[in-house]
Order: structure tokens, then C-alpha cells, then sequence
């Protein structure tokens, strides 16, 4: 819960210093907000609302200044008399922000510096430090994307045993040159200096040198970066996503849920389902289904949103219930979303290794990455 | 607990959306409806909470009314959330049938290796367990190296770990709950999710492994196996009137054992009897491996050291003895005791009409072993000066002056003769790896090449670059299947790279990065000769031996 009562002197650092006397200025045009209330909301608003963005703009304060300029977007959502408008979602995210500057004072005053605080107060530009010697990473999954500001990406997850976190490498292309099928660029190289396809980092384990690494597990590839093959625990680094059923799913997410800002995100899971049903397309829901079955007969649905860039995921869906192509196991992104367990399938384990052939190659994986690679095109 | 938690959000919506400053008349109501409604359902905290809300919307105090809907909405949210997730998890927990059945058990005991089948990426490791029944371990594995599997790097999906086949086959393993398919002859695993065998401190037992049976088609089990080797076909290899598949290590093994034991080699083998033709596993006690291991069978390092007789012989000692068990002291006095041979004298029997070159191997080897090069050799210099008088000298003669020059700090005295040298050397053909290093060398001084550039490092850098450039042309050439390598030139090649990379010249060869067997089966052709016959040593048995010295293969010629 947030602090309550007055605030000691700040022990903090320069930077914190300069947050902390923010702090109380956003809060204000909050509690302003609270006083009008909504029906009195002007175009008048909006403009505080975007001086508010600018005062955390230079206090450093990067995801307040963000939750503001959506905010005054919603205002401006509000006064357009814009049907998809909520009230709710109005008030959360109001509430959301001033949990948030209560906790940045109270931690600030605390004595804690700026540089401690970046997962709650967020970085302009994400800082990639260095990383001696290897890193060994293992493949779990592989995502691909297109984002509403015209650009389209595959991302590879990778499980960093000595980090003991999962950490990711990203290509991201625009979509005005490049077209928005995110699939094509598993096949691309990595960078120029490494000989190493997307798909290839996505199989197996590798050991990166001359990386570069973010706080919050994003990999830099510079132009001397190297990686060769490792061996593979890839059971190793799925047992630290392991549930042994929906049950420790939900256990898992718990925390995630009660988090009062900055939960939502979900978890990577990996499942060993005991059956998985028919795939059923809703289309008034835009989502392809699939009920999944634990290992103590309790049931989820596997879901999947429609869309031309998920494709190869929808089709995927078809086949994981299919005696030819089954996999032994799922990694899945589990999400709570009221009193619904959504998981999304994103890669197809199997225990043994088995032929994936795809653009007249033939790959011995035992991982099939549902969004880019056909799980049809298996073979025991 | 939905109906008064609805209640609550209610009140709360009203309240941004009427605002605090003017509060709409029914609100008050509405939040004292909504913290009954809350108490009632047991929630205290948030109905606490929202009875601050009212009592600051009475006081009409911003700050406290601002505070205290943020409780509420925290307290609300909470109980919204973790609500839907109980319900949701008391939903699984109602809907969850029996346990599934349990999962079968695997394998689990000792497992004793006896050899391998590596055809990369696939590796075949057969074996028997306490009780003496076959079991085979098969995967395809990430990297394996097909030549030197013993002791190269093995990425193993059985493993799952990065090993040498050479440390997996020593030792016993230790497999628990491992599957496999049991079949009638034998029980097969491969690489499994969550089991791995793990490879012991203990040795592996040696087991007593029956003759295995001509007839046999399937099978593993002691037989004979016959080599031998005819100077049109190489080697053919027999095993019970069956065909013994023969790889490059094998060859690489049976000629270094031809030198010794002459054209057929006799084994009582353990092999692998499959489709048409056997495979060795391995021979002799304690076992060794040659389809495995290059350094499975080697020269006895007494042999060695007999041959290496004369003046030849002397300068051999002083390469080789730290591997034939002669000091470095020791070695350079048995080769000052032999006079240096003139010129046409002392190639080892060869009628040849080449110079000798024993005054640069004297100071070459001399130096390795740790005696500096006072003055540069006189007939080294004398050639030198004979190739600036337009006298046919080739490129490794002059290549060796350099070198003497270089190490006796004698370059500057010859200046002007390395100018008419320079002058004289024809365009390098492509492959020409001597005549490339020499003019590479000699640029490298400053005589030749681009006369504006004067400037020490600008020519180390140029140097540099054609080095490097002429390595990745002879990897290129050498990437072709059945082609051997020059010796003289990896040796001047090597001395060339080891100067551009800074590291010891003496292991430039090593830094060179080739592929070990094409070194390995050019070096034996020369040493192989040389140790089946009652040849002397000459310069190239020095300088192959010079070569295998710096690609640090030594072990797989002379025994450890």
C-alpha cells in the first residue's frame, strides 16, 4: 500500500531530488482532475494534462510522463464523445499513475536513488551494459509481431541459465519496406558478423559473446558479438518454467494479479497438457480456441487472437490436438483476465527430437515455434 | 461478494465524474450505501476505507478525499482481482478428474562403454551393463568432430552437456530411469527430456566380451582384424572374410603402424558386426580406439630417438627432445659435435641437386631450444647474395636467409642487397604460398612494394593483411576433400602468421586453424617413409616434424 502521512526531509540524490519535487506538481493536477470531475473536463485539461507530461519529462519520470500523455489522450477521447471511451478504465488509470508517484516518493524518500528505482519510474532509452565472457542462452520460444506504428518483428526468447531469467533478442523491420509478414524474418541472419539465422538461435542452446544486455533482458548484438553452439538442458531450462497443471498456473500468477500497477503481463509457462481438443474459431470473438485438459482433467482454453500476421499460429492450433504431430509439451503465456486463465500456445516441445521440414530443408528440432514454423511439416 | 464490490465501483465512477468540487447531491448517499454494502459482505478494510471517503467529501478536504478514494480503489481492485482468481482456481480444482496414469519407467543401472560409431552428426555408443547385456546409446548430436572425435569437442544431446568422446568412453556411466526400446538383441536409448547418464570418476570395467561368430550379422564381439595395405589401393581392412569400414582416423592410425610393422597389421579386435561390413571398436589392453583417437597407435619414442642419427639426426634431437626424453643441453651438445656439411652434401641420401640448409635448422632449432642467433648463417647470407647477382635461388632458401638475418640483427648490413633481390622476384602465382610470404617479408622491410610507404606501422599493417590473406587462401584451397598440404609451406606460412598474430612462431602452424587430419596425413606420408625404411634423417623428416611440432600434433606421432 502506498505510504500515508508526511514525508521526512529527501535523502535521495540529485536526480531523486528533482523527482521528488515533481512529484507533488503531477499529483496536484490529479487531485484538480478529482475536483472538476469529468463532466467539467475542458480542453483545458488536456493542455495541464501535457504540461504535467513535460514537468515529468524533465524530472526523469519516463512511465509517469507516458501514463500522463495517455491520459490526456483519454480526456481527449472523453470530450470527442468517442463511444469506446470507459469510465472505469478513465479511473483506473487516474489511480494507477497516483499509486505510482506514491510510490516513487516513498521510496525516494526512503534514501533510495534514482538509478534504484528504474523498474517503477521507467528509462527514456534502455542503457545495454556489457557482458563479460559468454552468456549461455536456451531457446523457449519465438514470437512474431506487427506493431500499430508500422513495424513488424520476430522476437526469440531465450532462457540465461546464470542470469536465471529469460532474456530476448528482437529483428525488427519496417513494415513500409520490408511488408508486414514478420515470419520471413526468421530466416534472416541475426547481423552481418554473425553467421546465424533467427531460427537457428531459436533451436537449441548458444553461447553469445561480446553481447550487450539491458535491465530488463534485452540483447544487443554488436557487430564483434559471436555465438557458437552449446549443449542443450533444454529440459533444464523448461523446468524452471514448469506447472504440473493449471492449478500451479494460477498459484504463479497470483502475484501478478494482485500487483496494484504494472501487473497484467503474464507469465511463460511450460505445460505438459494431457489431451488438447479440436481447434474452434470464434469469429465474433476474432480468437481460434482449443480446450487443454491437465493432467488432473482440469480445463483451459488455448486461445488465439485472429489476425494475418498469426496465421501459422492459428493453423498450428489445428494440429496440436492431432495423434501425428502432438507435442509432449506447450510453453504457453498465461495471463488472468477476470476470472478467466488465457494462455496463448507459442512453442510445441517434444521430448525426442523429430524432423521439421520447412522450405525444402529438413531441421531435427524438438522445438517448433507455433508462429513461424508449420507443426504440420513434423515428423517422428 | 460481485453485488457489493459493483456497489463500490459505482460510487467511486460517480465521484470522478461529478467531481469533488460540486459532488453530486446524491453521492454522499450513494458511498454510505456502498461501505454498508461492503461491511456486510466482510470486507472491513474497504469499507473502511470508503467511510474515509465520505468523511472527506463532508470536510470538502481535496487532499484527504484524493487519498482516500486512491485506498479505495487500490483495496477494490485487490479484491476484484484476486476474487475472480480464487473463483477461477476453486473452478479448476472442482473440474480436476484422477491423476493421469503414471509415466513408465526407463533403464537405470551402469553402463560400461566399449566404442563408438561416429558418422557426424550421428554418434553410436555401444556398451554392456552389469550383467553383460547390450545397450546403445544413439543421438545426433549438435558438433562432433567426424576425424578427431576423442578428444574434440562433443556438443551431445544424450548429455546434454558439452564433453570429449575420448572422457565418455573411459569411464562408466551412471544411467537412471533412462528410456530406450528394449529389442531382441540389444536395448537402445536416445537422448532423453529429463534424463541424462552422467559419466563417472570411475574407469570402465573391462568386461570379457565373447568372439563374436563369422555368421554374425548383428552383433559385437572379439575377432581378428586384418589390415594391409597395397601401394595402388591404400588400405584394406578384414575382419572374418567381412569388409572392416575404414575412416580417416583408422588410415591416419594403421600408417603410422606400417612403419613399424610392415604393410599387414594384425589385431585381435573387439568390432561391431552390422549391414554388410564390421566396424572396429577397439584393440589391444588397456583399449585404445582408432577409428576414435589419431593419437591411438603411436612411434615409440626409443624408436625415435635411435633413428635420429648423424647430423640430421642431431638437429632432429634438438626438435624433438622433449618428446624423446633427450635435454636441451644435451641435445645441443651431441649437434655441435657434428661439423655443418657443405653445400650438396648430407640431404639425407637424396641425389637431388638442393642446397643444404642444415646451417638454418641448426639455428632454428637451436633457438627453440633456447639458444639466441648470434650472427646470421655465412652460406644463408652467401645465397642471399647470390640471388641479388641474378643466381637461380628459390623463395625458401631466401626465405630462410630472411629469417637468419632477421634473428642475428644483420637486415640493415644487406640493405642494399635485399633491394636487388626484391627487384628481381617474379609476379607470385596464385597457390605460390612461398613466393606470396617471401614478397610479403620483403615488403615487409620496405623493399618492396609501394616505395611511399615508409612508415613501420603502415607496413606491419600491410604485412598483416596479405598474411592473413594468403591463410584464408590456402583454408580455401585446403576445404576441397583429398587435398594435402605443402609442409614447406604451412612451416613459412605459419612463421608468417605467428609474427602477424604475435603469438610464439615456433606455433604458428597451430594459429593457422586447419583442419588436423590433412596435417596429420601429409606429415605421416614424409615420417611413415622415413621410420619403415633405413633412411637418414633428412631436412624434410625436420621440418615435418617442425610442422606437426607447431600444430601441436606431436602426441598422435610420438607416444605420450
Amino acid at each position: 500500500m502506498a505510504p500515508d502521512g508526511p514525508l521526512d526531509e529527501p535523502s535521495t540524490d540529485g536526480p531523486g531530488t528533482v523527482m521528488l519535487e515533481a512529484v507533488p506538481r503531477v499529483r496536484a493536477v490529479l487531485r484538480d482532475l478529482l475536483r472538476h470531475g469529468l463532466q467539467r473536463v475542458t480542453t483545458g485539461t488536456g493542455v495541464e494534462l501535457a504540461a504535467a507530461s513535460q514537468w515529468a519529462h524533465h524530472a526523469r519520470l519516463t512511465r509517469v510522463e507516458r501514463e500522463l500523455m495517455a491520459l490526456q489522450a483519454q480526456v481527449d477521447k472523453y470530450l470527442a464523445r468517442d463511444p469506446l471511451f470507459r469510465t472505469d478504465a478513465f479511473v483506473d488509470r487516474v489511480n494507477r499513475l497516483a499509486w505510482r508517484l506514491a510510490e516513487i516518493e516513498h521510496h525516494l524518500s526512503d534514501g533510495r536513488t534514482a538509478d534504484e528505482l528504474v523498474p517503477l519510474v521507467g528509462v527514456p532509452r534502455r542503457r545495454y551494459e556489457p557482458i563479460d565472457g559468454e552468456l549461455l542462452v536456451v531457446a523457449v520460444a519465438l514470437r512474431t509481431w506487427v506493431s500499430d506504428t508500422g513495424f513488424m518483428g520476430v522476437t526469440a526468447q531465450l532462457w540465461a541459465p546464470e542470469e536465471e531469467r529469460m532474456v530476448e533478442v528482437g529483428l525488427a523491420r519496417p513494415t513500409d519496406y520490408f511488408g508486414t509478414d514478420p515470419s520471413r524474418l526468421v530466416f534472416q541472419l541475426l547481423n552481418d558478423a554473425i553467421g546465424v539465422s533467427m531460427q537457428e538461435l531459436s533451436h537449441g542452446a548458444w553461447h553469445l559473446e561480446g553481447i550487450k544486455l539491458s535491465a530488463d533482458g534485452r540483447i544487443s548484438l554488436p557487430g564483434d558479438a559471436w555465438a557458437r553452439p552449446a549443449a542443450s538442458p533444454l529440459s533444464d531450462a523448461l523446468a524452471s518454467l514448469r506447472c504440473d497443471d493449471l492449478l500451479q498456473v494460477v498459484d504463479r500468477l497470483m502475484d501478478d494479479v494482485l500487483t496494484p500497477i504494472d501487473g497484467g503481463g503474464g507469465a511463460w509457462v511450460y505445460l505438459e497438457p494431457a489431451a488438447i481438443g479440436p481447434r474452434r474459431v470464434d469469429d465474433t470473438r476474432t480468437e481460434a480456441t482449443a480446450t487443454l485438459v491437465d493432467r488432473r482433467g482440469a480445463e483451459a482454453l488455448l486461445r488465439v487472437p485472429l489476425g494475418a500476421e498469426r496465421a501459422q499460429q492459428v493453423e498450428n492450433l489445428d494440429h496440436l490436438s492431432r495423434p501425428d504431430t502432438r507435442p509432449d509439451g506447450l510453453v504457453v503465456q498465461a495471463r488472468v483476465v477476470g476470472d478467466a486463465l488465457h494462455l496463448e500456445p507459442v512453442t510445441a516441445v517434444f521430448h525426442d527430437a523429430v524432423q521439421l521440414k520447412q522450405r525444402r530443408r529438413t531441421l531435427e528440432v524438438q522445438l517448433v515455434h507455433l508462429a513461424a514454423e508449420p507443426l504440420g511439416m513434423v515428423r517422428r | 461478494m460481485t453485488g457489493p464490490l459493483s456497489d463500490v465501483s459505482r460510487a467511486l465512477r460517480t465521484l470522478w465524474v461529478a467531481g469533488a468540487g460540486t459532488p453530486d447531491p446524491e453521492l454522499l448517499g450513494e458511498v454510505a450505501r456502498a461501505a454498508e454494502a461492503a461491511r456486510s459482505a466482510g470486507a472491513e478494510g474497504l469499507a473502511e476505507a470508503v467511510d474515509a471517503v465520505a468523511e472527506a467529501l463532508a470536510a470538502r478536504d481535496a487532499r484527504a478525499l484524493f487519498e482516500a478514494q486512491l485506498q479505495v480503489w487500490a483495496r477494490l481492485r485487490a479484491l476484484q482481482r484476486g476474487l475472480a482468481a480464487r473463483e477461477l482456481r476453486e473452478r479448476l480444482v472442482s473440474g480436476a478428474q484422477a491423476e493421469a496414469e503414471a509415466e513408465t519407467d526407463g533403464w537405470s543401472g551402469v553402463f560400461h562403454p566399449i566404442g563408438a560409431v561416429v558418422v557426424p552428426p550421428r554418434v553410436q555408443v555401444h556398451g554392456v551393463d552389469d550383467d553383460g547385456t547390450w545397450r546403445t546409446f544413439m543421438e545426433r548430436s549438435i558438433h562432433v568432430d567426424g576425424y578427431d572425435a576423442w578428444s574434440g569437442p562433443w556438443i551431445s544431446r544424450l548429455f546434454q552437456a558439452e564433453l570429449s568422446l575420448g572422457r565418455a568412453l573411459s569411464r562408466r556411466w551412471t544411467v537412471r530411469d533412462h528410456p530406450g526400446i528394449p529389442t531382441v538383441r540389444r536395448w537402445v536409448g536416445k537422448p532423453a527430456f529429463r534424463s541424462r547418464p552422467v559419466v563417472g570418476s570411475k574407469g570402465s570395467e573391462a568386461k570379457d566380451i565373447p568372439s563374436l561368430p563369422v555368421s554374425e550379422r548383428m552383433g559385437f564381439g572379439r575377432a581378428e582384424v586384418v589390415a594391409q595395405r597395397d601401394p595402388k589401393n591404400g588400405w584394406t581392412v578384414r575382419s572374418g572374410g567381412h569388409r572392416v569400414r575404414l575412416g580417416p582416423c583408422l588410415t591416419f592410425n594403421l600408417d603410422k603402424l606400417a612403419a613399424v610393422e610392415g604393410p599387414t597389421v594384425r589385431r585381435d579386435a573387439v568390432v561391431l558386426a552390422g549391414s554388410g561390413e564390421r566396424v572396429l571398436l577397439q584393440w589391444g589392453t588397456p583399449p585404445c580406439f582408432p577409428t576414435l583417437d589419431p593419437g591411438a597407435c603411436t612411434w615409440r619414442a626409443n624408436d625415435v630417438r635411435t633413428k635420429a642419427t648423424g647430423g640430421w639426426g642431431a638437429v632432429l634431437r634438438v626438435l624433438l627432445g622433449p618428446w624423446i626424453g633427450v635435454s636441451p643441453p644435451e641435445a645441443l651438445a651431441s649437434m655441435d659435435g657434428f661439423p655443418l656439411p657443405q653445400d650438396g652434401e648430407g640431404s639425407g641420401g637424396d641425389d637431388r641437386p638442393k642446397a643444404n640448409d642444415q646451417a638454418f635448422w641448426r639455428q632454428w632449432v637451436g633457438q627453440l631450444a633456447g639458444r639466441p642467433v648470434a650472427a646470421p648463417a655465412p652460406g644463408l647470407v652467401a645465397a642471399l647474395r647470390g640471388a641479388a647477382a641474378g643466381e637461380p635461388v628459390g623463395a625458401e632458401r631466401l626465405l630462410q636467409a630472411l629469417w637468419s638475418l632477421e634473428q642475428g640483427e644483420a637486415l640493415r648490413v644487406e640493405g642494399a642487397v635485399l633491394f636487388q633481390v626484391a627487384a628481381l622476384r617474379p609476379v607470385p602465382r596464385d597457390g605460390d604460398v612461398l613466393e606470396a610470404v617471401l614478397q610479403a617479408r620483403l615488403a615487409r622491410h620496405g623493399v618492396l612494394g609501394n616505395p611511399e610507404v615508409r612508415d613501420e606501422a603502415a607496413l606491419q599493417e600491410a604485412f598483416v593483411e596479405r598474411i592473413e590473406e594468403e591463410a584464408k587462401a590456402v583454408a580455401r584451397r585446403l576445404a576441397h576433400d583429398g587435398v594435402l598440404p605443402e609442409l614447406v609451406e604451412l612451416f613459412w606460412l605459419g612463421d608468417a602468421v605467428a609474427e602477424a598474430r604475435e603469438v610464439p612462431r615456433d606455433q604458428g602452424v597451430g594459429s593457422l586453424q586447419l583442419g588436423a587430419e590433412r596435417i596429420d596425413r601429409a606429415a605421416v606420408a614424409v615420417l611413415g617413409e622415413w621410420m619403415g625404411s633405413a633412411k637418414l634423417v633428412s631436412d624434410d623428416e625436420v621440418l615435418s616434424f617442425a610442422v606437426v611440432a607447431g600444430s601441436q600434433r606431436m602426441e598422435c606421432f610420438i607416444e605420450k
